[in-house]
């Protein structure tokens, strides 16, 4: 049970870290209002967060200009907020990514190889 | 037909607790989790399916709980540092001290303006602002004219600018606040 839990919270903890990256990620293509984007989201078990988790980050990285919004009325439907990625957004999603792949290969490098194996540090 | 009751109390008590960010901010939130909500329940219409608003409105949380990740930035975006706690209850106190004398010296004057309009309009040969000692000094007067040399000033005009004057003042005063409740949190 103890266990489970810890696994829990790893869990919650590693989705937090990677959550700022996992949207930029998926604004990268034509811009997206936040339901399609929960919805888009929800597809992937590590990453189906919650409304209340989604819209306040989205309110957080607009305020950091990491993303924009516009109001677009489509048709006949109710006006929605779409997001965009901003250039700075662009550099910011490009940095993590970074980080976020060197860490990947760094820690199936670990899981393959106990300490006191001889290290390849090509990927650092 | 879903009930969107539920949807309607908890986007009030979400307005509630964003009344410390800016109004347009506050609506732009609402408007936008409203949207959201709605959205979700037309589908659910459109494709006849039955949909528990509150599980719906579980994913939000607690209206407060989701105000507060929007207000978060306000309250840490300038932590106090370490061991200053006290320069910061006085802060509080001093904001909070500020906050209520403001409130209630700023809404007294937009009263005592009100009053004198109402006053006006009742007692329009008493009430009024009289220029005395040949128009070196002004008189708000609510018993006649103070002395028998006195000129009334703008006669039933005293009325609309008075009113005017105590909105304008009232809602200076509820701007200021707004920006002093910041402090307070």
């Amino acid at each position: 049970m103890d266990n489970e839990d810890s696994q829990d919270k790893w869990q919650i903890q590693l989705r937090k870290g990677a959550l700022e990256l996992v949207i930029l990620a998926a604004l990268r293509g034509p811009p997206v209002y936040g339901l399609a984007m929960l919805r888009h989201l929800q597809q992937f078990p590590t990453t189906a967060i919650t409304e209340g988790t989604l819209y306040p980050l989205l309110d957080r990285l607009k305020r950091e200009e990491l993303v924009g919004a516009d109001w677009i009325q489509d048709g006949d439907t109710r006006p929605r907020k779409y997001y965009r990625l901003t250039a700075k957004g662009e550099r910011k999603f490009q940095a993590l990514a970074a980080s976020w792949r060197q860490s990947i290969t760094d820690i199936n490098a670990l899981l393959t190889m106990p300490a006191g194996a001889p290290v390849d540090t090509q990927g650092s | 037909m879903i009930n969107r009751h539920l949807i309607r109390a908890y986007v009030r008590a979400l307005a509630t607790h964003l009344h410390t960010l800016d109004q347009a901010d506050a609506d732009e939130v609402i408007r936008e989790i409203e949207g959201h909500l709605h959205d979700v329940v037309d589908l659910a219409e459109e494709r006849g399916e039955d949909l528990d608003v509150a599980a719906l409105l579980e994913g939000f949380g607690p209206p407060q709980s989701l105000a507060a990740q929007y207000i978060a930035h306000l309250q840490h975006g300038t932590p106090p540092p370490a061991g200053f706690r006290v320069l910061h209850r006085v802060r509080l106190g001093v904001t909070r001290g500020l906050y209520y004398s403001m409130g209630g010296f700023g809404f007294s004057i937009a009263a005592a303006l009100l009053w004198l309009a109402l006053a006006k309009l009742f007692a329009p040969d008493t009430v009024g602002v009289w220029s005395v000692a040949g128009g070196n000094a002004y008189v708000i007067s609510w018993s006649g004219s103070p002395q028998p040399q006195a000129e009334e000033l703008l006669g039933w005009m005293l009325l609309p600018i008075a009113l005017l004057a105590a909105l304008w003042c009232a809602e200076i005063t509820r701007r200021v606040l707004k920006v002093l409740r910041r402090g307070l949190i």
